[in-house]
């Protein structure tokens, strides 16, 4: 298990800000704002911590400086819904690279994980998993193989998440 | 054999010939051919092992299992520059595209005249390219699997009488699956994982995953084994040490973690040229939108590159991405977001790889790690403008009614005529969206001690039994994708260990 990154304010924070990134008018996903705040916790603990560092830092400084940039003049966390939408455009528009730069980063990670969901790929009548399989089957076939494929024979058992880890 | 952080329970030592460190285009030719001529061989690889079988289409499962830093690395300077790189057993050759070219031969004449590297030449190197495209079952991509944006692509390049070329890849039935960059679920991809590698462990080479070289011991002037810590990926906690005695080093671990572990064992004060001369390909992309559906994720993920403009150095290519991953890299958000993602079966994505002209440099940090820089010079501003104006010409001729552009302040046109707006934008550095994949230069062959890393042999200047052998030898960018460049040049450097064999090894 990894080591927890987020606080309890910052996941808040974020879980405050997703809905502004994700599309209010697609699929809903069940249970979205704690699968949000543990997905990108996770990811951030991928992350070199010269970055991690740069990200929450950057996190902090997005709620504090809605006290200038937000009407009413407030941190981002205590706005209403409809001027926590109309900051983070104007932020998107920044001139100041970094500002704009590090709300690109989040919003790539909300979206990377939102359109990942199955309900929002069936929504877009994406269905790799059934493609792959179809795939794998047609490959097994052209070269009459009878077994998945495990190139190098590990003398270990497999890892936790390896266990019944093929999907096709 | 193999051995992963689930069948290492305690601190361990181990001997033997040679210690490889890195599984990836390199350092997995290197184990080969050294096992082949009977040496004992250690494989040290950071990254886990994972079979084809775990591979899956989910980017949240499969970016933190095969990816550094889960494909969120940054390399910094006047524009934030996204790179990718795999860490896992078989490295970035399990998820690349396996887009196989020789070095250009106008690259190699470059590297005699301007550097020296007579025996670089290309009719020297072509016995190394030919076993490397024979081991990796290099071949054209075949009609059956074309997909529907590369015949978009084709048709584009045709209407506008641009040269193209139908791209050669590394696959053996391969199906279209087009999940390469997630890891091949088919098994048809011959990364490195599953050509190489096995043939290594056939010949009695070892294989130690989830295990990170620290530092590369050197007593009396030569290197004498390599410390390393066995690091769960779950927690990034080190579980154990190790000590692999050997009596010579590969360090194969990329263009920026080789130089980095040269920082960390104290050689670099002994090269001033050590994580210099870093030059990345920055690779540019746009989406185009038609009004038919092209399905780009069904069928191979290239088909055709246009190289009309390489000698310009800029060359052009399609590929496609997952919608995660795709909607990550789209300037938009909300509900304009998923206006443009309903439109996914109708998308292609192409893009410019630009070789760059300026380098950056990677440096060490009190830690251990190192920080790498990079800025854009204007001269590739400018490249980068003509290359996605470039791009965009080409999504219109092919039919597309809108293309979305990597430029932050200018991000889609809908008509052909907003083509011409695109050179004149005075645009930042910081204001292009790049990434890459294609890292190099930054322990670069030569000559002259004095302003390189490696000689011809690929042996570190001044320690007789230490060599690198990946990406990080080139003295110059060379335009196109490098994998077969590393393997041919680390097949030539491993059949030269073995040709003196004898010097190399001598016991201490």
């Amino acid at each position: 298990m990894h080591r927890k990154i987020l606080s309890t304010l910052q996941e808040k924070l974020l879980a405050q800000l997703a809905p502004h990134i994700i599309p209010a008018n697609g699929p809903a996903v069940p249970h979205f704002h704690a699968k949000i705040v543990q997905r990108l916790d996770r990811f951030l603990f991928e992350l070199p911590s010269l970055l991690r560092s740069l990200f929450l830092w950057g996190l902090r400084m997005f709620d504090f400086a809605a006290v200038f940039f937000a009407q009413p003049r407030r941190r981002f966390s205590r706005l209403p819904d409809k001027s926590r939408f109309d900051y983070i455009q104007r932020m998107s528009r920044s001139w100041f690279h970094p500002v704009r730069d590090w709300l690109f980063t989040c919003r790539g990670l909300i979206l990377l994980f939102y359109y990942s969901q199955p309900e929002v790929m069936a929504a877009l009548h994406y269905d790799p998993q059934a493609w792959a399989r179809e795939r794998v089957q047609a490959r097994r076939q052209e070269l009459h193989l009878t077994e998945t494929i495990d190139e190098l024979k590990i003398l270990s058992e497999a890892t936790q998440d390896d266990q019944d880890d093929s999907e096709y | 054999m193999i051995r992963t952080i689930q069948n290492i329970d305690h601190d361990f030592e181990e001997s033997c010939d040679v210690c490889v460190i890195g599984s990836g285009a390199g350092g997995a030719v290197v184990a080969k051919e050294l096992a082949e001529a009977g040496l004992n061989v250690i494989v040290l690889e950071e990254g886990g092992y994972y079979p084809t079988s775990s591979f899956s289409h989910d980017p949240q499962r499969m970016l933190p299992r095969l990816y550094r830093h889960a494909g969120g690395a940054i390399i910094v300077g006047n524009a934030p520059i996204m790179y990718v790189e795999g860490r896992c057993v078989g490295g970035s050759t399990v998820i690349n595209a396996g887009i196989c070219y020789r070095t250009p031969e106008s690259v190699l004449d470059d590297w005699r005249r301007e550097h020296g590297l007579a025996e670089l030449a290309y009719d020297k190197l072509l016995p190394y390219f030919e076993v490397v495209e024979k081991n990796l079952h290099v071949m054209p991509v075949p009609d059956a699997i074309m997909g529907r944006d590369s015949l978009k692509f084709k048709q584009g390049a045709e209407n506008l009488g641009y040269r193209y070329v139908r791209v050669q890849r590394n696959i053996h039935a391969c199906q279209g699956t087009n999940l390469c960059i997630l890891g091949c679920p088919t098994g048809a991809k011959q990364s490195t994982l599953i050509s190489y590698l096995p043939e290594a462990l056939k010949n009695g080479a070892q294989l130690i995953a989830n295990c990170r070289a620290d530092k590369i011991v050197v007593k009396n002037g030569r290197a004498a084994g390599v410390e390393a810590s066995v690091v769960d990926p779950a927690s990034h906690k080190i579980r154990h040490r190790a000590y692999i005695r050997a009596r010579a080093v590969f360090a194969c671990s990329g263009a920026l973690h080789t130089p980095t572990l040269l920082f960390r064992s104290g050689l670099a004060k002994r090269r001033s040229w050590i994580g210099r001369n870093l030059y990345l390909h920055p690779n540019l992309k746009c989406v185009g939108i038609f009004d038919e559906e092209v399905k780009s994720w069904q069928g191979s993920i290239q088909g055709f590159q246009i190289d009309e403009f390489a000698e310009e150095g800029i060359v052009f290519g399609s590929t496609f991405l997952p919608p995660g991953i795709l909607a990550l890299s789209l300037p938009y958000f909300g509900n304009d977001s998923f206006k443009l993602m309903e439109h996914y079966h109708h998308m292609s994505l192409w893009g410019a790889l630009v070789e760059d002209t300026h380098p950056g440099r990677i440096w060490r940090l009190p830690n251990g790690t190192s920080v790498t820089t990079y800025w854009i010079n204007a001269l590739d501003r400018q490249r980068f403008l003509r290359a996605i104006a470039s791009l965009a010409k080409i999504f219109f001729a092919a039919g597309a009614r809108k293309v979305l552009l990597p430029i932050k302040s200018f991000t889609e046109i809908n008509r052909e005529e907003e083509i011409e707006q695109i050179p004149k934008l005075r645009v930042r550095a910081s204001d292009f969206s790049v990434f890459t994949m294609h890292l190099m230069g930054t322990c670069r062959l030569g000559i002259d001690p004095r302003t390189s890393v490696i000689d011809m042999n690929h042996q570190f200047h001044g320690i007789e039994n230490l060599f690198i052998a990946d990406a990080s030898v080139f003295p110059t960018p060379i335009r196109v994708n490098p994998m077969i460049t590393i393997m041919a040049l680390a097949t030539r450097a491993a059949q030269k260990f073995i040709e003196n064999r004898q010097r190399y090894l001598r016991v201490t």
